[in-house]
């Protein structure tokens, strides 16, 4: 009975969704253009901007990797909170300056931008197939989040990696068929969603167990003392690691291309600012609360197989199925709602930068359309087919994926700002970061307690600003 | 476009803020990592954390509303 209940809510919750997508679709979307398909028309408010990008941003790890993260390490956890911080000050005056550029110049993709900004083909097609290539885990990841959100919402009475690819494959038939208008307005539903379960989830659980956060912290201190600081000299818990870490994802959060891409579809500067705005208040009320989950689970001296079971174990345990059922379908929300992004973002990628750009500049909008949904098609059926093999190669994908993408933020950002960046300089910092973050990642794991985000940005900041300086013309 | 002077002015002001908190988030983590410490009962690190990153919004919405306003 408990799992027919909880089963029920996150179905009926997934079947609005769809609803949803489809509705979007047929009553938003007058007529198919690129710019329709990929930005929305550059026609979204402020309410649909600020909850489609919390949506994307806010994956499945977000809501249940946090607690999980907080349930196994403790302090280390911070980093997550304080890199979404550092990441909207600095949106708050990046996003409107790119927003912009790309209003001004029609550009769809981040990779436009290195097209029109560089005049490189080669840095197009390049900082294209780094957007695809680093995002492939993450289509696969939010399919096995969802499964493990399944595994405990059902009770175990479901195939769960079965339904977590249906429901995979019907948020991805809304995307094919609405592309951004579908992604965005779905994205409200499911931002509503996920921010009352983090928030309300959070802290009624802090609340019920320990009355508030010095109630939480004094039981930690006693299951787990060392979890309440960084103690180690390197490694995950030592300070500089957690600085590191802070600081290179915070830099490289709106490197993602899908972050620029929901950043153009906004109507105007004004709307994407009070956007990053409330993003930002939408990260203290959420992830903070989330996170929290786990240190609850360790407080209660809970014993979790799975660390990222934290929170939904917690809520199955005190409220029962119709709160797992709710919490349970906002977990799944939060993977599908950024599977949605990046998908459609990756098809984006390579029907305008790749197909367009490179291979057939002649190709007309309903062929760059067709591209598309035909990329919405292929990276679906990889990230299916992923997600039931799960070779152990893509693991490192994902490992190397934010030190990846983070080495195109000096091209990205720094060329935005000054304009003796060259495509010269851009190249060579971007092929010597990737070499650096790939050995730091894996021949020398996180160097001296310094993470490989950082380590490729130190080689590749001077090598782009001296490579610049060296071959700037002027004009 | 060019922007108005105020408004430059009010930007710049706030990326100086926004510098502090970049500061504070990362480099001053060090002088607050102390197991021993706590204000109003939760540990140094954390309430240091806590009370940044709530900072971070409120900053952002004054900054807003004042780039709005200004003329």
């Amino acid at each position: 009975m408990e799992a027919l209940i909880a089963s029920s809510i996150v179905m009926i919750i997934l079947a609005i969704t769809f609803v949803i997508g489809v509705l979007a679709y047929r009553l938003r979307v007058k007529a198919l253009r690129v710019d329709t398909y990929m930005v929305a028309g550059r026609t979204l408010g402020f309410i649909v901007t600020f909850l489609n990008m919390a949506a994307v941003i806010y994956s499945g790890f977000a809501f249940l990797g946090a607690s999980g993260w907080a349930y196994a390490f403790g302090a280390p956890v911070l980093y997550i909170w304080i890199y979404g911080a550092l990441a909207y000050t600095f949106a708050f005056f990046f996003a409107p300056r790119i927003w912009g550029v790309a209003k001004g110049q029609g550009l769809l993709t981040q990779a436009d931008f290195f097209m029109w900004r560089y005049g490189s083909k080669l840095l197009m097609v390049l900082t294209a197939l780094v957007g695809i290539t680093f995002n492939i885990p993450y289509g696969q990841l939010q399919i096995l989040t969802t499964k493990y959100v399944l595994d405990l919402a059902t009770y175990g009475v479901l195939p769960t990696l079965h339904v977590a690819v249906l429901s995979f494959v019907l948020t991805m038939v809304y995307v094919f068929l609405g592309g951004m208008v579908s992604v965005a307005i779905t994205n409200v539903f499911l931002g509503s969603i996920m921010l009352a379960a983090m928030f309300g989830g959070g802290l009624s659980l802090i609340a019920y167990y320990f009355g508030g956060l010095p109630g939480l912290f004094k039981a930690v201190e006693t299951v787990k003392p060392q979890h309440v600081y960084l103690w180690a000299a390197v490694g995950r818990n030592s300070v500089q690691w957690v600085i590191t870490a802070a600081v290179g994802c915070g830099l490289g959060f709106w490197v993602w291309p899908q972050l620029a891409q929901m950043v153009f579809p906004a109507r105007d500067a004004k709307v994407l600012r009070r956007s990053i705005v409330m993003t930002s208040w939408y990260h203290v009320l959420g992830i903070i609360w989330a996170s929290l989950t786990g240190l609850v689970a360790l407080g209660i001296g809970m014993k979790l197989t799975v660390p990222d079971h934290a929170f939904l174990a917690l809520v199955r345990d005190t409220f029962g199925p119709v709160a797992l059922g709710f919490i349970g379908a906002a977990g799944m929300a939060a993977a599908l709602s950024s599977a949605a992004g990046i998908i459609l973002t990756q098809a984006s990628l390579l029907s305008r930068n790749i197909y367009q750009g490179w291979l057939r500049p002649t190709a007309s909008e309903r062929e760059v359309i067709l591209v598309s949904r035909l990329g919405i098609v292929i990276f679906t059926l990889v990230s299916v087919i992923l997600a039931y093999t799960a070779p152990a190669y893509i693991v490192y994908l994902l490992l190397v994926g934010y030190t990846g993408i983070t080495q195109m933020f000096p091209g990205w950002v720094l060329g935005s700002i000054w304009r003796w960046i060259t495509k010269e300089g851009v190249l060579a910092g971007l092929v010597v970061g990737l070499i650096v973050g790939v050995l730091t990642c894996f021949v020398w794991p996180d160097y001296l307690g310094i993470h490989s985000i950082i380590w490729g940005l130190i080689f590749n900041l001077p090598i782009t600003l001296i490579v610049s300086k060296l071959t700037y013309r002027g004009g | 476009m060019e922007i108005p002077e105020r408004k430059r002015r009010i930007e710049r002001m706030f990326m100086a803020i926004a510098a502090l908190i970049w500061v504070m988030l990362s480099a001053a983590l060090p002088l607050v990592n102390r197991p021993d410490a706590h204000v109003l009962g939760i540990p140094l690190l954390w309430f240091w954390v806590l009370m940044w990153v709530f900072v971070v919004p409120i900053v952002l919405s004054v900054a807003y509303y004042l780039l709005e306003v200004a003329p």
